[in-house]
């Protein structure tokens, strides 16, 4: 019996049955949600303070920059920039009248070099137009249709004037007092002549070089027939 | 030591879930708004530094400009015109040429209208709506042609400008070329005109 007794101990046949293996593989299920649990609540704890402190962090920051925002404001004076704004617009209009500068002898000396010597001006009217242009009327008197022409060609050849159109041109006839039955005629026309300018800019210390006069080339003679007088007993 | 109870490990997911709900989310968009108003801040900060900075070096580069060519920027373009001041030296340049001065009036200040601003070259924005103001002076004399010239030249040369915006030559009784010009000059700002009425308030205190 002894025998048989110590037989079943060292029997290979396992004591516990069925049941108490299947409690065992229960239990470890319900360990893996727990882990599961654990994990997600600590790691919420954790997030839930970084996230506090880093929410302090950040708003310290903005108040941070909300002050040095401030502080650059108050740094700002509006004197100083009203300073700057004045001097600056004098300075933009100083330097646009610089810029708008011209010299009305650079335009005398191309009428003079673009004027013939048969003809005599009586009248020059010059006025500027928007700062950058001037527009000039001259009263020209000559002998003769071909110096008329003559003249107009010079007045093209010259590149000071971008527009140069004579008009108004009529023949007046005056006798003279001596010889009453000859009569002498000259030609009478209005040359107008566009100028840009550029074309006369003003050049600080230029030393302009005039050529002699074109006027008061031609020698007055006189008249009984008045028809332009003023102009025919002194020239221009 | 927490439970390990099954209801216990599920209070705690339910109260994780929670957590993150309602404070740590809405936590995040906070602090996702405040970094958004911390970079608009810090682009305001540099742009706001970046006008201080360059007012301070337009002050900088004002100061550094001498006292002289100052000086010679208020000549040039002055604060208002002084008329006298003008006219003795519009004086001064028809002595200089030879000229005889037959006349010179004070026309006042140029009634420019806005289409003869506009056409003007101006730069700056601010400064189309401001100036320069002109001042018209019309001006007579009388003389040989060189004469006229060198007139014209001396205005020309002047330490302000003298701009010749209108002229008319024609002969005279005595042979001389007769000028009439407008003349030009400018300042920052209009040239007050002085109000009669004040005159006239004056002269009543004074009676």
């Amino acid at each position: 019996m002894g025998g048989s007794s110590n037989n079943r101990d060292t029997s290979f046949i396992p004591k516990r049955g069925p049941a108490n293996r299947s409690r065992r593989s229960g239990s470890k299920q319900v360990y893996v949600f727990t882990l599961v649990a654990y994990v997600l609540f600590f790691a919420t704890l954790v997030a839930t303070v970084g996230v506090f402190l880093y929410d302090r962090y950040i708003d310290q920051q903005l108040t941070n920059e909300v002050a040095a925002l401030n502080e650059e404001i108050n740094l700002f004076r509006e004197a100083d920039l009203e300073q700057v704004r004045l001097f600056n617009d004098r300075i933009t209009f100083a330097s646009e009248r610089v810029s708008a500068a011209s010299s009305l002898g650079i335009l005398f000396s191309a009428i003079e070099a673009a004027t013939a010597e048969t003809v005599q001006l009586t009248t020059l009217d010059l006025e500027r137009v928007d700062d950058n242009y001037y527009a000039v009327a001259l009263n020209v008197e000559t002998e003769t249709l071909d110096s008329s022409i003559f003249q107009r060609e010079l007045l093209e050849q010259v590149s000071t004037f971008d527009i140069a159109v004579i008009d108004e041109i009529s023949i007046v006839s005056e006798s003279i007092e001596s010889e009453a039955v000859n009569q002498e005629s000259f030609v009478s026309y209005v040359a107008t002549l566009g100028v840009p300018q550029a074309a006369v800019d003003f050049v600080p210390a230029a030393n302009i070089t005039t050529p002699a006069p074109a006027f008061n080339e031609i020698e007055a003679t006189s008249t009984e027939e008045v028809v332009t007088s003023e102009t025919n007993e002194t020239d221009l | 030591m927490i439970p390990n109870g099954l209801f216990t490990q599920i209070g705690l997911v339910l109260l994780s879930i929670g957590i993150i709900m309602f404070y740590i989310s809405p936590a995040f968009d906070e602090i996702s708004t405040a970094q958004d108003q911390i970079a608009v801040y810090q682009r305001e900060l540099g742009q706001v530094s970046a006008v201080n900075a360059n007012l301070q070096a337009k002050l900088q580069q004002i100061d550094q400009i001498s006292a002289t060519d100052r000086d010679r920027l208020l000549v040039y373009m002055p604060d208002s015109v002084d008329v006298l001041s003008v006219m003795r030296d519009i004086e001064a340049a028809v002595d200089q040429s030879g000229t005889r001065l037959v006349d010179i009036n004070n026309n006042g200040p140029l009634e420019e209208t806005t289409e003869s601003r506009e056409a003007r070259r101006v730069d700056s924005p601010t400064a189309a709506a401001q100036g320069p103001h002109a001042h018209v002076f019309a001006l007579t004399t009388e003389g040989t042609y060189s004469q006229t010239k060198e007139l014209i030249e001396a205005l020309e040369n002047n330490h302000y400008p003298l701009e010749v915006q209108r002229l008319l030559l024609s002969v005279s009784e005595g042979g001389f070329i007769e000028a009439t010009m407008d003349v030009y000059t400018y300042s920052q700002y209009p040239t007050e005109v002085p109000d009669v009425r004040l005159y006239q308030d004056i002269n009543v205190t004074y009676d």
